[in-house]
């Protein structure tokens, strides 16, 4: 097993007291395999993937649990040696690329600086060197290279932040919301490129979207999380056949299909709790139409429920009824 | 090789870039012709001035003369040559002082912005010190401890007047640390001395230039100001020392106007052409004041 969480909490201390954005998180990737990370917005998706970098904004801090990479803990380091770990090991690529880029440098010198970083006496010219290359990788033309962020369109800008993250071909790639802002068509050549880079290097993603479509095209695996807490995870078709918990299921009923008839969309009633103040219990429960008084006493734990590792966090997990129409 | 030229134009380019729209305000033109004059008197001014302006020329406090047409002071020196060595002075002292305290304000204002709590917080409460202290005050006092020569001035000037731009300078980095491209930096590894150097400085620096442009005309104001109360340095000739001379001499009861007037509007032309040179960088700077 290429990377594992283990039971990872994170909290952010808030004027209102303290939000558990995630809460007993557990999660693995192996090498080569691409996870997907969905939930809707605020359910610690981007947290996870801050965490794993150690690069939480201010306030925010993991209190439990581990992160192993290769079996070392991520957590337990050092700051000094976490440094070294980030991009060498874990790169990413942010949400919202297109701010991600200083812009008082040119394009090449940002993508350089994660080298000359790393590898202590590469001298300048080889590290532009190895950014052309990079840049020529991801389709984009190393001229490029030498303009300002704000002269390069949004999905050129999209493409340099892989050319960066695979500068120094780190072993884990997480991907948060990259093609949130670009148009469906740049949607689909940024996904192709990733996925060529990842068979070229045998990477390991993590990508992080409300996008059930887009995971559904580019993961293996998806991992779904509702108010910091992850409830089912299991393959592409393990999710999207065979949903077991009902925040799941929901959430696939809300996705309108184009080729059948008109329909209605249900809608899941009620809003996310809030972090601050959970519901005790299940955090699904307020919402969840066939809850039963247990789902009220403890958090539900992930178990499997078939030999493919799909597990589900759920004590109605067996219930087979229509609930959502 | 072809790197470093490329990047050389592109700081030319940029340069030229902020000229291009610089020039379109005809305030910020007039600003840089009025400097550019004074520049000119700065440089050239022993080869303009007629006389030597610490020798004795004539009679004392004569009245506008085509020998004297600023008349002379109250040793008898030229006062038109004064003023034109006046200008060396004031110049030099407004831009060093401007220098040091653009110096102490952004390194007191990125590392309180940049580390936040703790550290951070310490230091704006000392810069906070310094801000309600009455700065004249202070200056005279600090002046008239530490002596009456004109560096002394220089250090006094620039270090009264570094925690305005502390503050402003920290103000700009706090918004600037949350930007994604420092996370970006962060998570590439960069450690945190890298990062203010080469990220967070860069996009202060319009700022600082704007604001180091505005606080020039500010010295130079004050070294007249401690000239004019009598702690000056008594051995250069600068524009405040000429007023203090023609106070002093009851040159406004004699009616001798040509005695004070130029070095007094000197004053002002010069502290108008930096703050609207200052104002128009500040709008070319940051498109957000451009009308």
């Amino acid at each position: 097993m290429l990377f594992e969480i283990k039971d990872l909490q994170v909290e952010y201390s808030v004027p209102g007291g303290i939000a558990e954005a995630v809460n007993k998180a557990s999660l693995n990737v192996a090498e080569g395999e691409s996870l997907g990370l969905a939930g809707e917005s605020g359910c610690g998706k981007t947290t996870l993937g801050n965490a794993i970098l150690r690069i939480l904004p201010g306030g925010g801090q993991i209190t439990g649990g581990r992160i192993d990479l290769n079996g070392v803990d991520l957590v337990k380091l050092r700051e000094e040696e976490m440094r070294q770990v980030r991009w060498r090991d874990i790169s990413m690529i942010f949400q919202g690329a297109m701010n991600s880029f200083d812009p008082t440098m040119i394009i090449e010198n940002q993508i350089a600086e994660g080298i000359l970083i790393h590898q202590r006496g590469t001298s300048k010219e080889t590290a532009l060197k190895r950014t052309r290359e990079l840049l020529g990788l991801c389709e984009i033309s190393p001229l490029l290279g030498k303009r300002y962020p704000h002269e390069l369109s949004g999905g050129m800008k999209q493409r340099a932040c892989i050319a960066m993250a695979l500068a120094l071909q780190p072993k884990l790639l997480i991907a948060d919301e990259i093609t949130t802002a670009l148009d469906v068509m740049t949607q689909a050549q940024i996904f192709t490129l990733l996925r060529d880079m990842r068979r070229k290097f045998s990477l390991s993603m993590i990508i992080v979207s409300h996008d059930l479509t887009v995971l559904a095209k580019n993961c293996d695996r998806l991992a779904i999380m509702y108010a910091g807490h992850i409830v089912e995870v299991g393959t592409i078709e393990d999710i999207f056949e065979h949903p077991q918990h009902p925040y799941v299921k929901g959430l696939l009923f809300c996705i309108p299909s184009f080729a059948g008839d008109r329909e209605i969309i249900a809608a899941i009633k009620g809003a996310p709790p809030s972090l601050l103040d959970p519901p005790r219990g299940c955090p699904f429960h307020p919402r969840c139409p066939i809850s039963i008084p247990e789902c009220e006493v403890e958090v539900p734990q992930l178990v499997s429920v078939n030999t493919n590792n799909h597990s589900v966090a759920c004590y109605r997990k067996d219930y087979k009824g229509d609930i959502w129409k | 090789m072809e790197s470093v030229r490329s990047r050389r134009w592109l700081r030319i380019s940029g340069f030229l870039n902020f000229w291009r729209v610089f020039r379109k305000n005809p305030l910020g033109l007039i600003g840089v012709v009025i400097l550019a004059c004074f520049l000119f008197i700065a440089i050239f001014c022993p080869v303009l001035s007629p006389y030597d302006p610490e020798a004795t020329v004539g009679e004392i406090a004569a009245p506008s003369s085509p020998a004297n047409i600023f008349g002379t002071d109250q040793l008898g020196r030229d006062n038109f040559s004064r003023v034109l060595y006046g200008t060396r002075i004031s110049l030099i002292l407004g831009i060093t002082a401007a220098a040091i305290a653009v110096f102490i304000g952004t390194t007191i204002g990125v590392a309180s912005g940049y580390f936040g709590k703790g550290s951070g917080e310490i230091l704006m409460r000392f810069t906070d010190m310094f801000l309600v202290l009455p700065q004249l005050a202070l200056m005279i006092i600090l002046a008239a401890l530490l002596g009456r020569s004109i560096y002394i001035i220089m250090m006094v000037v620039g270090v009264t007047v570094w925690p305005l731009m502390a503050r402003i300078v920290r103000s700009e980095v706090l918004s600037l640390k949350q930007r994604p491209f420092v996370e970006r930096a962060v998570s590439i590894g960069c450690g945190d001395f890298h990062i203010v150097l080469k990220h967070i400085l860069p996009n202060v620096l319009p700022l600082i230039t704007a604001n180091a442009i505005l606080t020039i005309p500010w010295a130079i104001i004050s070294e007249s100001t401690l000239s004019f109360i009598g702690l000056g340095d008594p051995t250069v000739v600068s524009w405040g020392s000429i007023l203090t001379s023609a106070f002093k001499n009851s040159a406004i009861m004699l009616g001798l106007w040509h005695w004070f007037i130029p070095p007094g509007l000197a004053i002002v032309l010069l502290c108008v052409s930096f703050a609207l040179i200052g104002h128009v960088a500040d709008e070319v700077l940051n498109p957000r004041l451009r009308r």
